[in-house]
């Protein structure tokens, strides 16, 4: 079984956790209001909109309400809305388990190469929030954490990166890492440019060139942090939702060429715009029905932007630009290949 | 069915003279050879040579003659055309001993020549069951009463003149906008197309094959027309007017059933109920030639001359599997 199919597996457990229902009324409460409480202090929709905006999953709400003072005092200040005492623990409870299961998947990284995890984990620039007297509810059983993380442990990317060691200089840092690995990370999610200089290095040098064994390392590195993201965000999702959105021929209208660029797989797809639809949000985890569109295995897929079209003589449409997810979880997967 | 353009200044000309092709037993070979892997015989080949012959006779003598007697050679004329084409499509002379339809008797509650009704035979030898079998996908009914009017309602290029006349009727086709996006293309409605359908949006539920044309039809009370956006590798659906313009084909509820027939089939009922009116109720008929105060006689000259203009063009898309649209462009 793979890391996808296992953590996808691990949803239904999600979906059966005690805490799960209470947490998700309390994070659609932070993103919806009623017409009549909009922009009444009953409104808390800002709330989640801004938390929303982080790509963190249940952290950013933690964090929404732990940077309070500075969102409040900002240029545009924001008021946000208080947090009962309940629905932090709730939000603890929510953000540890997937912390927690982090840091099993990391764990070999933890111990071998200590000053690359932080590059590597999309939670460590933030301040842990959790406090340590949290409760025991959980969304995922240890078994299931252990499961997944065994998983995690035997990506390609990880042995990539545990075997990449030897060449590097020992001056290097964790900044190092941090200014090799984040800025390449956000550059591959943006734009489909493939002239980056690493590429060259990995075509042009020889495969035991140190050049080209360090830039292997990195971006083994990258691959991981994209495996543990996605991870992340299912698991989220699945607090959610209890399927993920689906594109699939009653809601496609056009479809992009699929387009392999050297690190990923991407293309645009078009729907027409409803509920369903409208509820898709940069940073999402979706299902392709790839079978019946007609497509190449393009199953499971990362959003990366989106272009509303609202037209009262066309009508309404979206054109989701995506990303495919291999089974490994990992954006990148034509990258790995070169690796 | 791929659209191919063919220019033109004279359409009626033109259509005849690609039909003309069929009357040599060279080009009926040709075309069974590059269409069809069968064995075709001379029969065969005179079969076609002859249908065709006699439809062009039939139609062109129809446009020169005066109502009292156009509906029925109109009608020889399709049987004619439709039968060489038959042939055409299957290779063996179509096994025909009737016409399939029978018309009802005009009675006392019958105001109007639209009223006319006709009936289905149950047999597989009649012309109305072998044409559909051959020329359409469509399933065959044959306990259903058709109305003229309900033919009449289901010619699209006789739709304004149809909707004019019978103010409260309803019509069985709806036009179609298509317009051409960036990546895309979309059809909409004007929503006054609907007005006259008492549950406009369950109109769609009537058109065969809908839900593998097209996704659910996005309307509001702001929007301005009803879009309709294709689905990806969908089924297409629709019928075109003689200008190229697409309609959805409302079908006609029968007992259990949803029927849509095909517009060349049509044109064959509504012929054929005219025709035998002509012929054999010339005490009906003749008073509606001379004397009709009601502007019905306007719609049965209109859709005599749509079958004329029509029908080959149609017999053509049948024949070479796509739509043929005859254009005049100029060289400016």
């Amino acid at each position: 079984m793979s890391l996808r199919s296992s953590t996808f597996k691990s949803c239904k457990q999600v979906w059966t956790a005690p805490i799960r229902d209470d947490l998700q009324t309390l994070i659609r409460n932070l993103n919806q209001t009623s017409v009549e409480d909009r922009n009444t202090p009953r409104d808390r929709s800002h709330f989640g909109f801004m938390a929303r905006q982080l790509f963190l999953q249940v952290l950013g709400y933690l964090l929404v309400d732990f940077k309070r003072n500075e969102l409040e005092s900002s240029p545009i200040p924001k008021l946000i809305p208080e947090l009962s005492d309940e629905e932090k623990v709730l939000l603890h409870e929510g953000h540890r388990d997937i912390r927690t299961l982090n840091y099993l998947c990391l764990k070999p990284l933890e111990d071998q190469l200590p000053l690359a995890k932080a590059s590597v984990d999309p939670y460590s620039p933030f301040p842990d929030l959790v406090p340590s007297d949290t409760k025991s509810n959980q969304l995922l059983s240890d078994e299931q954490m252990g499961h997944i993380s065994e998983k995690f442990h035997a990506l390609r990317s990880m042995k990539i990166a545990l075997e990449g060691i030897q060449p590097l200089d020992n001056n290097i840092t964790e900044q190092h890492y941090r200014k090799g690995v984040e800025p390449l990370y956000d550059k591959f999610l943006s734009s489909e440019d493939a002239s980056d200089p690493i590429f060259q290095t990995l075509v042009v040098e020889p495969p035991d060139s140190p050049k080209r064994l360090v830039t292997r390392h990195f971006l083994s590195l990258l691959c991981i942090r994209s495996s543990i993201s996605i991870l992340d965000q299912i698991i989220y999702q699945a607090i959610l939702n209890d399927k993920l959105s689906s594109l699939n021929p009653d809601n496609v209208i056009a479809l992009s060429s699929i387009i392999g660029t050297l690190s990923g797989i991407r293309f645009e797809m078009t729907v027409q715009a409803d509920q369903d639809t409208f509820s898709i949000e940069p940073g999402d985890i979706i299902h392709i029905d790839s079978s019946s569109l007609e497509l190449p295995p393009v199953d499971f897929c990362y959003v990366l932007g989106l272009d509303v079209s609202l037209s009262k003589s066309l009508g309404d449409s979206i054109t989701f630009t995506l990303l495919t997810i291999d089974e490994d979880l990992n954006m990148f997967s034509t990258l790995l290949k070169q690796l | 069915m791929d659209a191919v353009s063919i220019q033109t200044e004279n359409p009626k000309t033109e259509q005849w003279q690609m039909l003309s092709q069929f009357t040599y037993q060279t080009n009926i070979s040709s075309h069974f050879e590059t269409h069809l892997e069968v064995p075709h015989s001379t029969d065969t080949c005179d079969y076609i040579s002859g249908c065709v012959r006699q439809a062009r006779a039939y139609f062109h003598s129809a446009d020169s003659a005066p109502l009292d007697i156009s509906p029925l050679l109109l009608y020889y004329g399709a049987v004619n055309l439709l039968s060489g084409t038959t042939a055409l499509l299957t290779g063996e002379i179509p096994d025909i001993n009737h016409h399939g339809l029978y018309l009802g008797d005009p009675n006392d509650s019958h105001h109007m020549i639209a009223d006319l009704e006709m009936r289905i035979s149950a047999s597989t030898r009649g012309a109305f069951h072998v044409f559909m079998t051959n020329l359409s996908n469509n399933p065959i009914y044959s306990t259903d009463i058709w109305t003229l009017s309900e033919v009449l309602g289901s010619i699209p290029d006789l739709k304004r003149e149809y909707e004019a006349c019978y103010r409260s009727a309803q019509t069985y086709v709806i036009p179609l906008e298509t317009i051409n996006l960036q990546n895309r293309t979309i059809d909409r409605i004007d929503p006054i197309e609907l007005s006259r359908y008492e549950n406009p949006i369950d109109v769609f539920s009537r058109v065969d094959q809908f839900s593998n044309a097209y996704l659910q039809p996005q309307f509001s009370e702001e929007m301005t027309h009803i879009v309709l956006n294709p689905k990806v590798r969908s089924t297409h659906i629709g019928t075109y007017s003689i200008f190229g313009r697409k309609y959805l084909e409302i079908g006609h509820v029968k007992g259990n059933h949803i029927v849509t027939i095909p517009q060349s089939i049509l044109m064959l009922m509504g012929l054929y109920a005219l025709g035998q009116i002509t012929r054999y109720k010339p005490e009906i008929w003749n008073p509606f030639v001379m004397a009709d105060t009601t502007g019905e006689r306007l719609i049965i000259e209109r859709f005599l001359s749509i079958c004329s203009r029509y029908l080959p063009n149609i017999a053509l898309n049948h024949i070479h599997n796509s739509r043929i649209q005859f254009v005049y462009l100029s060289s400016e």
